[in-house]
């Protein structure tokens, strides 16, 4: 008897059960709903100096995304001191270092006071390698440092 | 029973087979894509700091944007978005700490009315709606849609024979039994919904197919080069030049006079241009984006109509505003916000005929075929 009932109520609620789609989004709502991400993996800060700039870099610790392209990339942010945001013209990230501004790398955009870069991260890495951040100031002047990629990559490599 | 009556009970089991343990979420999706339709003038009812009378003198670009960089210590406009003139500007604005923030500003006295920062309900909405809030898993299941969806609309067309009585004849039973009801009530309004259905399905599985593409690398980006400033047009000066934001709206309009303006998009690095976006009714559904040197205000080129792009990335802006119904204004948008209720109203009460009188005949079915089979097997068993 007790068997028959819940076959009756599998027989009626099996096609509801669809309705457990819209548990989906439901982990992601409070995310969703304030301004600055709640869940975010461990970031991976860098301060350096580029010439007269003190540039923190930050980064999440995950190995690079592969785009559909096949290309390996990390996404960096780069917060510079807020007296700063506009003497700075471009700020550029490469891994390895540039030969000339023209290949400086990628460019920083977006938020002056946090910009963003995509960076192209080769498929294979010696574990020598350095990220390069070049400087542009808007009245010409051009500074560049480095740093062992290691130190602010993340992930297993 | 006859061949073809017994092929079109097999129409009918695929009819109702094919959205039938898929409704719940089905009928999710269709709820949450028609209040997409709408989200914005719901926040305009809800939120009075978004309306604006539309009266008077509007006021330039830059007196909108220094009225909401001083309404936000610290907060650089990064684009202005006009959405009619019953509505506020939105200007949105990059933060200090690294969020963004959007002022309302009355475009004629320049008064912010309000501040929200994070995510908007519209794009709240369109994530519901679009992906579950899940990226790319979400996507995938609800473009999977599309499959039922066509198969119904097919189906359902084949079982209902002479469905185009209900467009001059549409009865619906209103006074009879629930089920007689719901069931007239499905018939009329699939009848006059099958366009628009067939709209949302072929919308939807071309945005199945485009991530599709998109995963398995194939290039989407239409082939061309983003516009970009060469170092030597940019002027060397002891801090940032402030673009002239009303000489760049002055030049991208004398290019296109009769545009519907919809955006402005500053400059996202020094080396970009500025952006100014909107609908000159050249081409029905295709936006206009005019590209302007922020350092001179001379218009670097206009992209828009057939010309902007790739095939497919024309067929994605097509896709996209038949989908959502954003190509004709207010009017168009209602009408899609009415198809889109009569949509989810139609999966609706597809699941209340199906569990009315499907369900009970399957049960009635399978317990006398056992109940005969009981019987045939009992001398046996005896």
């Amino acid at each position: 008897m007790r068997n028959d009932s819940m076959r009756h109520y599998w027989q009626r609620g099996k096609f509801h059960l669809s309705a457990l789609m819209m548990l989906v989004p439901l982990p992601f709502l409070p995310d969703y709903f304030s301004p600055k991400p709640i869940f975010v993996p461990p970031e991976i800060r860098r301060d350096i100096a580029v010439g007269p700039f003190p540039v923190t870099l930050a980064t999440y610790d995950e190995a690079p995304a592969r785009m559909p392209t096949g290309e390996r990339m990390k996404e960096y942010r780069i917060h510079i001191r807020p007296a700063d945001i506009d003497r700075v013209r471009g700020v550029f990230l490469r891994v390895g270092k540039p030969r000339s501004l023209r290949t400086a790398g990628a460019l920083a955009f977006g938020n002056p006071y946090e910009r963003e870069a995509d960076v192209t991260v080769p498929d294979e890495l010696g574990g020598r390698e350095e990220l390069w951040v070049t400087v542009e100031e808007w009245s010409g002047g051009v500074h560049q440092a480095s740093l062992p990629l290691g130190e602010i990559f993340g992930g297993k490599r | 029973m006859s061949v073809g009556k017994s092929r079109t009970r097999l129409w009918f089991l695929w009819h109702s087979w094919l959205a039938m343990p898929l409704w719940a979420f089905l009928f999710f999706v269709c709820l949450t894509g028609t209040i997409a339709v709408v989200s914005t003038e719901i926040m305009w009812l809800v939120n009075p700091a978004m309306r604006a009378s539309g009266a008077g003198e509007p006021l330039p670009a830059s007196a909108l944007i220094a009225a909401a960089e001083a309404a936000a210590p610290g907060g650089r406009v990064s684009s202005l978005s006009w959405g009619g003139s019953h509505m506020a500007v939105s200007a949105r604005m990059a933060m200090p700490d690294g969020t963004s923030t959007t002022a309302w500003v009355n475009p004629v006295s320049g008064a912010v009315q309000g501040l929200s920062t994070g995510n908007s309900f519209q794009a709240f909405v369109r994530a519901l709606h679009g992906w579950l809030m899940t990226f790319p898993v979400g996507w995938y299941l609800v473009t999977l849609l599309a499959i039922p969806l066509v198969g119904s609309l097919v189906t359902g067309l084949v079982v209902y024979k002479r469905f185009w009585k209900s467009f001059y004849q549409p009865r619906i039973r209103w006074r009879q039994a629930p089920r007689v009801m719901w069931g007239d009530l499905h018939r009329v309004a699939g009848t006059w919904s099958i366009w628009f259905i067939a709209v949302i399905s072929v919308t939807s599985l071309w945005f199945l197919i485009y991530m599709m593409l998109f995963h398995l690398g194939m290039g989407l980006g239409g082939g061309k080069a983003p516009v970009l400033l060469a170092r030597e047009q940019i002027p060397v000066s002891a801090t940032a030049p402030r673009p002239d934001v009303d000489a760049i709206m002055a030049s991208a309009q004398a290019a296109l006079p009769d545009m519907r303006l919809r955006y402005l998009w500053l400059p996202g690095t020094a080396y970009d241009p500025a952006t100014v976006a909107g609908s000159s009714g050249q081409v029905p559904l295709l936006p206009d984006y005019v590209r302007v040197n922020p350092f001179t205000a001379e218009v670097i080129l206009i992209e828009g109509g057939m010309e902007a792009a790739s095939g497919i990335e024309l067929t994605r802006t097509i896709m996209r505003a038949l989908h959502t119904g954003d190509f004709g204004g207010l009017p168009v948008k209602l009408v899609w916000f009415a198809f889109g209720l009569l949509m989810t109203t139609l999966v609706f009460s597809g699941m209340l005929i199906w569990m009315k009188r499907t369900a009970r005949a399957t049960v009635e079915a399978v317990r006398g075929v056992r109940r005969g089979s009981r019987l045939a097997e009992g001398p046996s068993n005896a």
